[in-house]
């Protein structure tokens, strides 16, 4: 409990929706990665071709492994900012580690999305 | 800032004065506070004056390193200060005046190599036996009151070392009018009270190591003048000639460290020599451009820069601790908010709001959304999966600048705080994402493309006419992205019909209510800016 003065009940939901947001993200990692282990195959419509089978797995369990990281990141991140917060800091902002899971994890859906579309040219000419 | 700092409506002069009475490492930690207080900081007559207030004009022309040539440039009058403010004059043995030194078949002292003396060169004797032990040197120091220490090593316990004097003294000042016999004379009736060590105890150095000596006597120098602000010469002699063999010391240097005591309180009868000597280990010196080898360049080099960071830290901190102490003590309970005002906090929290939460949102929002692309849709919109990962980065890249610049505008030093808008931010958002769109239609559908163009350049459009108005009112600038947004929806629209899609005219039938309200209100605006203009 703390006395709602200024802004800080917006500030605080604010940051509740940001890790909400995160949360949000790890639930569809999650999605994938379990759609991807459990199915073997990277995509639900087409035929699935060989080396998409066995690169299915490992990118499954990184979806995951990338899900509870962001899960992590997300409560880490909402945990320092109300604390932040709370102590009336004047810069309260994510610190750069945070940040750079952020850029991770899209570097990783960026990649494997990027090669999809390189493995799916081929496989279509 | 409704708070403007008190310290900047000062006068220079006065600012200057206070400054004055400050100790270099407060002077930094001012400097760490605001832009003008560094500027303050790193005035180098301010560290000339300082200097010369302190020390003396001696202090001036005082070298404490060999890439020390007196430059006058504000850091290293700064760090000329600090080391004249440390207090400590060491003096390597290998420059003293030495008898017997190097003479005939080297069985007497010699200069040698010494990676561990902070001179990087130590007067060594080594094994050998030498009688006739004779050194002596001179220098020149601020008056006040000195722990004499010696750096010392015994390399082989000698049984019969117990004898060792060494004498320190002032020199007298003497006046430029005597010359040659009349000099000496003046020389030996003035002599001050000098301290003599004798180094019975040597024997407990029984380590093979370099420790550093100091028999318990605080030296007092006066100086030369009355004012106390000239700089006192210092003898120092070592000296044994009895026969007994002084094998096994290596001498390295002599410091004078400055001690801080009340004058008043020393009682003049236990001032001087200890029986027992403090032994030390030997002080760990970092010097400039110095490396220990055991030290890779690259550590060496981190370990700097996070000493650096560390320092500034405590800056940071020491600055308010300042601040504390010079507050009431009513206001230290309240304490924990000591830069920002309410109104400020409030200012600074909602474009935290924006830079830090919602644009990290839009972002994971698409990173989710790439995923799902990449999951549930066909091959073919693998494509839009990477676009619409790329777009999260953009966001987040546009976070990082909006919210670096929105820092540097909330702590700059700016005398009116002017918001800037998102403009060219929104701007360069909006041409991005239409160029993704433009990549996007891969198929060369021509209708698709010429869409996509139109919304562009719509958007681009209307974002350009809307700072007509309402360029600077606060509460315009919400209306202002109201209506930036409603626009591109209507551009959307608009270009959907061009495509003669029939989504699109549902579409717009949505965005209708909407761009009825916006025109509204920006018709309302309208006049009220030309009446402004008109005044």
């Amino acid at each position: 409990m703390m006395l709602s003065a200024g802004s800080s009940a917006r500030d605080h939901c604010a940051n509740e929706r940001t890790f909400l947001s995160w949360l949000r993200l790890s639930l569809t990692l999650t999605l994938v990665g379990l759609a991807f282990v459990l199915k073997f195959d990277l995509n639900a419509i087409d035929e699935p071709s060989h080396e998409e089978r066995t690169l299915a797995l490992p990118l499954g369990y990184t979806f995951i492994a990338l899900a509870i990281l962001s899960v992590g990141v997300g409560l880490a991140n909402y945990l320092r900012l109300l604390s932040l917060l709370v102590r009336k800091a004047a810069i309260v902002q994510p610190n750069k580690w945070i940040t750079g899971v952020a850029f991770g994890i899209g570097t990783v859906i960026a990649s494997v999305s990027i090669f999809l579309m390189a493995t799916h040219f081929e496989t279509g000419t | 800032m409704p708070n403007e700092s008190t310290i900047k409506k000062l006068p220079n002069e006065l600012v200057t004065e206070v400054a004055l009475y400050l100790s270099a490492a407060d002077l930094l930690s001012l400097g760490s506070t605001c832009r003008a207080m560094r500027a303050f900081v790193r005035d180098a007559d301010l560290w000339t004056v300082k200097i010369k207030r302190d020390f003396g004009c001696e202090g001036l022309e005082f070298q404490w390193e060999q890439s020390d040539d007196g430059a006058y440039s504000s850091r290293e009058r700064q760090r000329k200060y600090m080391k004249l403010e440390e207090g400590e004059w060491m003096s390597s043995c290998a420059e003293w005046d030495c008898a017997w030194l190097n003479e005939g078949n080297g069985h007497y002292w010699r200069i040698e190599h010494n990676p561990r003396s902070p001179f990087g060169r130590s007067l060594n004797l080594g094994h050998r036996w030498v009688f006739w032990l004779h050194a002596h040197t001179r220098l020149r120091i601020p008056p006040g009151r000195y722990e004499v220490s010696f750096g010392l090593q015994v390399v082989q316990p000698n049984p019969m070392l117990r004898f060792v004097s060494f004498k320190i003294q002032e020199k007298p000042p003497v006046s430029e009018t005597l010359d040659g016999e009349a000099q000496m004379y003046a020389d030996e009736m003035i002599r001050f009270p000098m301290a003599e060590v004798q180094s019975t105890y040597l024997r407990a150095l029984s380590t093979p190591d370099f420790r550093e000596v100091t028999w318990q006597s605080t030296f007092l120098v006066r100086g030369s003048s009355e004012k106390g602000k000239e700089w006192g010469e210092v003898e120092v002699e070592i000296k044994d000639t009895s026969d007994m063999p002084k094998t096994g010391v290596n001498l390295d240097y002599v410091k004078f460290k400055r001690v801080h005591v009340d004058e008043d309180t020393i009682d003049p009868v236990a001032e001087g020599v200890n029986e027992r000597p403090i032994i030390r280990d030997y002080p760990r010196r970092r010097r400039r451009g110095d490396r220990t080898p055991e030290e890779p360049g690259l550590k060496s080099l981190f370990t700097g820069f996070f000493s650096r960071i560390g320092h500034a830290r405590c800056c940071a901190i020491k600055t308010v601790e300042i601040a504390m102490i010079h507050r009431d003590t009513e206001d230290l309970r309240t304490m924990t908010q000591p830069l920002l005002s309410t109104e400020q906090l409030v200012e600074i929290r909602a474009r935290q709001r924006t830079f830090e939460n919602a644009y990290v949102r839009t972002a994971l929002g698409e990173f989710s959304f790439a995923l799902v692309i990449l999951r549930i849709f066909s091959k073919e919109f693998y494509t839009i999966g990477a676009l619409y990962t790329f777009s999260g980065f953009i966001v987040l890249t546009a976070a990082l600048f909006r919210r670096g610049r929105s820092n540097r505008e909330f702590f700059g030093p700016e005398q009116a705080k002017h918001f800037r808008t998102s403009g060219d931010v929104v701007l360069m958002l909006s041409a991005l994402y239409g160029c993704l769109y433009i990549g996007n239609a891969f198929r060369p559908d021509l209708e698709t493309v010429e869409c996509h163009l139109w919304t562009v350049s719509v958007s681009v459009l209307s974002r350009k006419a809307l700072p007509l108005h309402a360029q600077n009112t606060i509460p315009g600038l919400g209306m202002h992205q109201y209506s930036f947004t409603y626009l591109c929806n209507m551009c959307f629209g608009l270009a959907y019909m061009n495509c003669r899609n029939p989504g699109a005219y549902m579409y717009m039938c949505c965005q209708v209510p909407s761009s009825y309200r916006i025109c509204r209100e920006l018709i309302s605006i309208i006049p009220h800016e030309g009446v402004n203009m008109v005044h």
